[in-house]
Order: C-alpha cells, then structure tokens, then sequence
C-alpha cells in the first residue's frame, strides 16, 4: 500500500512539474497539432484506409491466436538464414544476452538504431555497466542520449525538447570533439550530428536495432526509419543484434504492405517512410559486405501472459504514436510524466501489464474517456475501453482510495432503486437550474470545487427527463 | 536458453488453447496461407505508371531526369556538376549500369562506400508507381552501404520495372532467379528527420539527395 501511496505521489508531482516546465510547454506547444493535421491529410488522400486498417487488425488478431506457430515458422526461417534467434522471458534474461553476444565479439563500440523494446529492458545501462561505449543513433534518441534521459515519445524521442536546449547540449557534449561554434539553426545542428556520428557509424563492432515487423515468410527483420541511421546500423557493424517483442511476427510480406500502409500514414502522415528495409541474416558467400553475424532476442516480458486475457488487442500495437499525439492528456504533461518507457493511451494500457496494477494506479484514470486514442488507432485497439476495464480491474483489486470506493458503492445503491434515485436528485437539479439558468452554466457547485475550478458546469434542466416524460404522457 | 524458449512457447499455448500442443496438421495450415499469400486493402488507382511514380517522387523530395540509356553518364554528370560534386563515382550493378561505357570525365570505384565517399550510382531492382519507390537489393555487385553513407545517391530505374504496387515487388522477388537478397531496402526520398522541433530537415544520416535516372527503353 505504501508503494502504491509513494506512486500516486510520484504521478502527481511528475504531472505538476511537466505542466510547470516551461521549455516541456513551449516544445509541446509546437509539435501540438502538427502530427494529426498530416496525418488527416494522409487519410483523406487515401479512399481505402478504413478498409486498410480492418484488414491491418485481422491480420495481427490472425497472428495474435497462432503466435507460437508463426514464432516457430519465423525461427526456422532466421536459422536458414544463418543467424541465431534468443528467446527471453523478462528484460533481464534478454540484456545478458545481448551482453553476452557483445562480450563474444570482442566489441568495445555498439550503435543502436531506435528500439522501444531495447528501452522496455533497459538495455543501454547494463551494456554500459559491462564496459562498452553505446551510441544512440536516432536524432531524437541522441539527443535524449546526450540529456541523460529517456524518449517522451515512441516515435519522436526528443518531441519534449527545445531548439535552444538542443544548442545547449550539442555545445557541452560537441565542443571538445572539435565543434566549438554555437550552432542553432536546425540545419547546422542535424549537420553537426551527423558529422559527429558518422566516425562512430564506421567504428562499431555491434550495431542494434529494432523491428517494426518480423516476417515469418522469409524470416527477416523490418525497419521503417526516415533518417537511414537504423540501416547503417544494421549493415555496417560485424555483428547485427535485432531485439523485439513477440507480438512483432506477421506471416508474410502482402500482410507486410498492409501493416506498411497504416503505419506510416498513423505516424507521421507519410504514405511512406524514407527507408523501409528487410535484413535477413548474415553475409552471405556472394555478399561483399554485411554482419558476420545476426541475432535476433525474442523479449516475452508479459506479453504471453497478456494473450490469455482481456488485453489481447493491445499486442495488435505497431507503435505508431497516434494515439499520443491526439490525447489531450499526453499533450498536456508529455511522456516522462508517465514515469515509464511507454507513454499516452498505448502506455497507459501497457505500463500496467507490464509493469505490475500495484504501481502504476493512476496512469489508467489520468485519461478523459475522449475516445479518440481508439477512434484513430490503425489497428482499431479499443484504447479507451481497455483504461476503463484497467479501471474496473483497480477496483477489484482495491487498489483504488477507501472513500472513492465508498461513494461508488453509495451511488450504485441508489442508482438500483430508481424511486429513491429520482427523489433524491429533484431538489439539487431544481437548485442548479434555479441557481444557472439565466447564464446557463455554474461555476461552483458544492463538493465539486476540483471539476468546477477550470470550467463551468452546464445548467440542467429543472426537472428530469422521467418527470418530464411523464408529465407529457399524461398531456397528451 | 532452450529452457526460455520452451517455457514462452508453453506460455503462449496455455494462453491460446489452454496448453494443447499445435498439431502438424495446424502448423501446414500456417504455412499454407503464407506460401498462398496474396495481396489484400490495396488502394486503387488508374494513373499511368510512370507519371504516377515520377509524381510521387517529387512529392518526397526526390529528383528525376528521363535519359536515354545511352546518355546514362550525361544525366550522372549533369547532377553532380548542378551540385558541384567530384566525379567519384561508386558504382552498383543492372543491366542498364553495366551497359555503361564510363568516359575519362569520372572516376569509378567498384566496393564499399566508406565515410568519405561523395556519389554512388546503383540501379533499382525494380520501383513503385504507388508511392514513388525504388527497390534496391543487397548483392555481390550492390553493396548496401551505396545506399546510405553517400551525399548523393544517384539511382538508374528501368520503366519498365516499374510496378503498380507494393506487393509487386514481393512477386518478383520471390520470382528472381539468383538467390533471395539478404537485404531489400525500399527508399522513398532522401535521408529527413523531424526530431528538432518537428520540422523536416533532409541529410541526416543517409544521402542528402536522392536523383533517379528514369531510361525508357523502346
């Protein structure tokens, strides 16, 4: 009970901050509207996407009940490639793994393309304890690297920082490599970074990525990046390691182009990304360059256990971020606020499955129940209604405060026994009508001073609809 | 790590069946639908191939100049002199590349690109008309690291390789006739990122320019 106290007050404090913080407020400000106006225009430029995104959740419901099967066509195909396919029960199991990998190959220099599920298990810190120098190679996670901190956002890492804080931190980290001048245009600034990475690009012995999709049909890894970095990081270094959840498996590459088509356009609001490559395996014998060696680490950390229950459509995920970027909640506080490595609605969701009910309470009630999470997710996840069953669940756990629980219980009690109901309602309705009706809105109401103190209540009708109804009833 | 491998699996089929065991029969009939995949949601459209697909491209910020194949180095020189690029050339491979009587004009280097390298010239293995893509695959001749340490990528496509869709291309690699590419790599404009205040930026780590050479063959 104590952890969950010091959770709740952790929440609160984050939410307070992030909305105090004004560099988190001026860069949400202007990444705010920008992903849902392109990915409208994406939309409206393609009749089909409805029927694109029906066909993108069948898919992965397809998968989802016979995700053993496709994991053990997939694996065949990666062995008949010639690499190597690890499978890890938690974040732990898959960081010695990697670890292990990289202790074998020598290697002293490791770059990383992003990868959600690399930050899931906290990889950069447990390779970094062992000795090797990891270097982020996405612009967002870099720059988030350079902060000493986590990415805000699954897609846009650093959508939390400021241009002049980026200056700020290219200065401190860049100037003893050469790069004294102050640079603050965007366009010096993605020149100077990646002038800065290119050296390390070349120099790495272990390079790491993710995958946006894992195709059974030929056993090869997808990754969708618009920067190129996470094919340099793929094809350059001796060894290639993919690290992915095991929902990422889809049968084929026609189900890939369905996936393709709504991921993108979700995103960003592109039809496509700049790069949308397939690696599959080591260099072969006719291969004049290319990985030794190929790994892939298969991540379970609850994600077998989410299949058996009611959360199954959430690993339908392909982690688009549309739902972040149209929650008014995330654009609100931003994603550290979250407290973990996945945030907005998907997070909210995840974080507890994951992560255990008992420490993340309020993630699942710091939500509106505005709907449009699941209303633009491309894979039709019912966001809004898995919060609410997340909702239903802290209940039944108790997990929610005692005199919450209490007024729920009351309220239910009254609202089974529709006389006592209706009486007990008529005199407070007639008092806000009498009290609103000529502006047609309340601005305090009793008890309610924390819904009332950032917006007005609407005025309701005198009397109830039942009364009303039956009233006229007898009228007519 | 077996002991991982099997308890996940375990776990999944507790989850899905309550622990029954996936039957051969079961696994054939996964196998089945991907060996008889076939394409599903796809957008329509009427345009013409290669008006759509030179459209498509521009639209992402790529260049494209329709040469005649054997002007193949006159379109090279023609970008690299707009942008005052050394003739360096690392060269890729296809039918309509290999063609190519290189002059004294240019320099060409037949390996890997390093991080030095300025221009590379490749040949798509094929291109699609509904996003403006090329289709590039890894090879004895094509090495990936053409397709994204350059500053400048310059990228022949054949017309008549150009396919309507996405899965098209899916056909004629499972149709090619060497061995499957280890990498297939779709490239729909140059190099971009958003990650300094949402706002596109091009170059940030692959090529800054992204030019095709389009040849239409009689």
């Amino acid at each position: 009970m104590s952890a969950v106290a010091s959770q709740k007050v952790a929440f609160r404090e984050r939410t307070t901050r992030a909305l105090r913080d004004s560099n988190l407020q001026q860069a949400m400000g202007k990444a705010r509207g920008g992903f849902v106006d392109k990915r409208l225009e994406a939309m409206a430029a393609l009749p089909e996407f409805d029927e694109t995104r029906d066909a993108a959740r069948d898919i992965k419901d397809h998968v989802l009940a016979n995700l053993d099967g496709y994991l053990e066509l997939y694996e065949q195909k990666v062995i008949e490639n010639g690499g190597q396919v690890h499978w890890a029960r938690t974040a732990e199991e898959a960081c010695q793994i990697v670890a292990d990998i990289c202790k074998e190959a020598n290697a002293q220099v490791v770059t990383k393309g992003k990868s959600m599920v690399s930050e899931e298990m906290h990889l950069n810190s447990v390779l970094e304890a062992a000795g090797l120098k990891v270097v982020e190679t996405d612009l967002g996670e870099y720059i988030v690297q350079l902060a000493g901190e986590t990415p805000s956002h699954i897609i846009a890492p650093a959508v939390h920082k400021t241009r002049e804080q980026i200056t700020e931190l290219f200065h401190e980290h860049h100037s003893k490599l050469g790069y004294t001048d102050r640079v603050t245009q965007r366009e010096a600034l993605v020149n100077e970074a990646r002038s800065v990475l290119r050296g390390t690009f070349v120099t790495a012995d272990v390079g790491i990525t993710g995958a946006n999709f894992l195709v059974a049909e030929t056993g090869a890894n997808v990754i969708v990046t618009n920067e190129g970095n996470g094919d340099l990081t793929s094809s350059l270094p001796r060894v290639h390691i993919v690290t992915a959840g095991i929902e990422k498996v889809i049968p084929s590459l026609d189900d890939l182009s369905v996936l393709l088509r709504v991921l993108a356009r979700s995103a960003t609001g592109q039809e496509m990304s700049a790069y949308t490559s397939l690696y599959s395996g080591p260099r072969q014998d006719t291969d004049s360059e290319g990985p030794e060696a190929y790994h892939v680490v298969l991540l379970d950390n609850g994600r077998s256990t989410m299949l058996g229950g009611g959360y199954r459509s959430m690993l339908r995920c392909i982690r688009c971020g549309a739902c972040l970027n149209h929650c008014p909640v995330y654009s609100a506080i931003g994603g550290h606020a979250y407290g973990w490595v996945y945030s907005g609605p998907m997070g909210s969701v995840l974080t507890p499955l994951l992560n255990g009910f008992d420490d993340s309470v309020d993630l699942p009630n710091a939500c509106t129940l505005n709907g449009r999470c699941k209303a633009v997710c491309p894979v039709r996840i019912p966001l809004s209604d898995l919060l609410l069953k997340h909702r239903l669940e802290q209940y039944r756990r108790r997990l929610t405060p005692l005199f919450g629980r209490f007024l729920v219980r009351a309220w239910a009690w009254v609202a089974t026994r529709p006389r006592l109901y209706q009486g007990l309602m008529a005199l407070p309705l007639w008092l806000m009508h009498w009290r609103g009706h000529r502006r047609g809105a309340l601005e305090h109401i009793p008890f309610a001073g924390g819904w009332t103190d950032s917006r007005d209540f609407p005025t309701p009708a005198g009397r109830s609809f039942i009364r009303q109804w039956h009233s006229r009833k007898g009228k007519s | 790590m077996t002991e991982a491998r099997t308890q996940i699996l375990a776990n999944i089929r507790s989850a899905l069946t309550g622990g029954e065991p996936r039957t051969p029969l079961r696994m054939n009939e996964l196998k089945a639908r991907i060996e008889s995949s076939t394409p599903k949601a796809q957008p329509h459209f009427e345009d013409e191939l290669l008006n759509r697909f030179c459209q498509k491209h521009v639209a992402v910020h790529g260049t494209y100049e329709r040469v005649a194949a054997q002007d193949l180095e006159g379109g090279v020189l023609r970008h690299i002199g707009a942008h005052q690029v050394d003739p360096q050339l690392y060269l890729g491979a296809g039918p309509l590349l290999d063609a190519v009587q290189w002059s004294d004009q240019v320099f060409t280097y037949f390996k890997s690109a390093d991080q030095h390298t300025q221009v590379a010239v490749s040949e798509a293995f094929a291109a699609i008309a509904e996003t403006g893509t090329v289709v590039l695959c890894s090879g004895a001749s094509t090495p990936t690291s053409h397709n994204f340490l350059p500053e400048d990528h310059i990228v022949v496509v054949d017309s008549a390789r150009i396919v309507r869709h996405q899965e098209d291309v899916w056909t004629l690699l499972r149709n090619r006739e060497d061995a499957a590419a280890r990498v297939v790599n779709l490239i729909t404009g140059p190099s971009k990122t958003g990650d300094i205040e949402q706002t596109i930026q091009y170059g940030a780590h692959g090529p800054r320019r992204l030019h095709l050479l389009i040849v239409e063959l009689a």
